[in-house]
């Protein structure tokens, strides 16, 4: 825990804070340098590479064990629970490879609830690891909100907030069960950081040095011309994805959009710290006020599954607008099986996703062909279409003259 | 909306809450509240036990090595506190495990007296 006696102070603090990452050194010195200090216990446990350790020894070690239930319910529990389950299905007759309703599956299995075990150590530790975070950001509130505004209005990248704009209500859900979601807690950004490195370490690798990030930006292609000027990175969350897309193209103008305020925010602070100048604006991926044919590259990581259908067909619309002709548009997101039936063991996987780990979209976006949609919207794909990350959707698009 | 210790502004709206705290998926909410409460402590335990590992690093950059730790041999009074507080622990811990119980919730009212 942070001692608060150690927090630097409000207004003349951020203004020694901006003040140092502009190199404005003489006025930081004017702002405060008695605050000199109290601006190094700022990250006072330090760093490890780009990420910023967190605030309290303990906190990071219930992270630690978090990771590690996450690996274990994802091989041996998962793996008693399938076995489980498959006993289940024969029992009532059930092929496994049988295509079936998610309503199905559950009818299927509702004998015997002790199956369910991965699906509660999985979303137990996910809810405990979460409320931990929140718990801490939220005791240092003043502290952390007093550093993030230090670097609202610090460059090189811009950082647009819209408290005026109408959230919708799709977009308010607690996804991934974090309280508060992506637009209810002011640290939502911070909360989601550390928690989903958790995710990353259980599906695809580390990626606390956002490695998945930049070896998929490293893969993305280009546009046939060569020219790559302006990139939009659609729902950026915390940027992850957008400062990796900075980093591999320095010279190009980079924005990342998102509808959540403390995730730009957050997102924005980030890469003033690791110096990285990309651009966020906090604004929907449906109506992203940018001009017609504005960007050679538009992107979203892992977005689509977290918003209606019918939202997803709009951003299609969205991409094709603000794309030019020739410019490439690649949304990553999970394949998707274009029906409402699939097999029991991966509809059984499914629901809970969808209802228990409160990502209420992804059952409508599982059953919409979404790779086909963007076909239909003015987007052709290459004969040959890059695989930006392995295991997920290749939605390698060039948009039409 | 949230309330934070904080006059700062926080660029928040209200979400629309999951119902996870709700949720029954084992068939006996008891045996969902004990796997919970089992993983909650599962990584106090852990936590503690990294800090321990921390401080054991630090005090063998101060002379007290890990060997002078496995050499330790506790005084006689230690073992004796140490074992009263062991037997504590266990007993708070594990003692429920012994519990043999036998009436259901609907029995009735057992003659006093």
């Amino acid at each position: 825990m942070i001692n608060r006696r150690m927090m630097f102070r409000g207004t003349a603090a951020s203004a020694a804070m901006g003040a140092i990452f502009k190199n404005r050194v003489a006025e930081a010195a004017e702002a405060g340098k008695s605050l000199a200090a109290e601006v190094k216990d700022l990250n006072f446990r330090g760093r490890d590479g780009r990420l910023q350790l967190l605030g309290a020894l303990d906190l990071e070690s219930k992270h630690d064990f978090s990771y590690g239930v996450r690996l274990m319910q994802g091989k041996k529990m998962r793996e008693t629970a399938q076995a489980m389950f498959m006993r289940a299905l024969d029992k009532k007759g059930v092929k496994s490879e049988a295509l079936m309703t998610v309503d199905e599956v559950m009818k299927a299995i509702e004998d015997d609830p002790a199956i369910n075990i991965a699906q509660k150590t999985w979303l137990f530790n996910q809810r405990i690891m979460w409320k931990s975070l929140q718990d801490f950001f939220h005791e240092n509130a003043d502290f952390y909100l007093a550093e993030m505004e230090s670097f609202d209005k610090v460059g090189p990248g811009k950082l647009e907030l819209n408290p005026n704009m109408e959230i919708p209500s799709e977009a308010r859900h607690e996804i991934h069960i974090q309280p508060g979601g992506y637009v209810g807690d002011p640290f939502a950004g911070h909360i989601y950081h550390y928690g989903t490195n958790s995710f990353y370490i259980s599906v695809l690798g580390h990626n606390e040095q956002d490695q998945i990030h930049k070896k998929t930006v490293a893969r993305l292609p280009t546009p046939a011309d060569g020219k790559v000027k302006r990139i939009l990175d659609m729902g950026c969350g915390i940027g992850q994805f957008t400062t990796a897309l900075k980093e591999r193209f320095p010279d190009a103008e980079v924005w990342g959009i998102d509808v959540g305020a403390p995730m730009v925010r957050y997102g924005h602070t980030r890469a003033q710290k690791i110096g990285i100048g990309a651009n966020f604006a906090q604004r929907l991926a449906q109506d992203t006020k940018f001009p017609d044919n504005y960007f050679d590259i538009t992107v979203s990581y892992i977005m689509h599954h977290e918003m209606p259908a019918e939202s997803t067909l709009k951003v299609i619309n969205e991409a094709r607008r603000v794309a030019r002709s020739g410019g490439i548009y690649y949304p990553i997101d999970f394949n998707t099986r274009g029906t409402n039936k699939g097999t029991a063991w991966g509809m059984y996987g499914l629901w809970f996703d969808s209802r228990w780990n409160d990502e209420v979209w992804h059952q409508e976006f599982d059953a919409m062909n979404f790779t086909a949609e963007i076909g239909r919207r003015g987007f052709t794909a290459p004969k040959e279409p890059v695989i930006a990350l392995p295991g997920f959707g290749v939605r390698h698009f060039i948009r039409n003259a | 909306m949230v309330e934070i210790k904080s006059k700062r502004p926080t660029y928040t709206v209200d979400a629309i809450k999951s119902d996870i705290g709700n949720s029954l998926f084992l068939g006996n909410p008891v045996l969902d509240n004990v796997v919970a409460c089992l993983i909650s402590l599962s990584g106090d335990v852990w936590a503690t036990k990294r800090r321990m590992k921390v401080l054991e690093s630090l005090l063998a950059k101060q002379g007290i090595t890990q060997e002078m730790v496995e050499k330790y041999r506790p005084t006689e009074q230690e073992v004796a506190a140490w074992e009263v507080e062991r037997d504590a622990f266990v007993e708070s811990s594990l003692g429920n495990l012994g519990n043999d119980a036998t009436r259901p919730a609907s029995a009735g009212f057992i003659t006093r007296g």
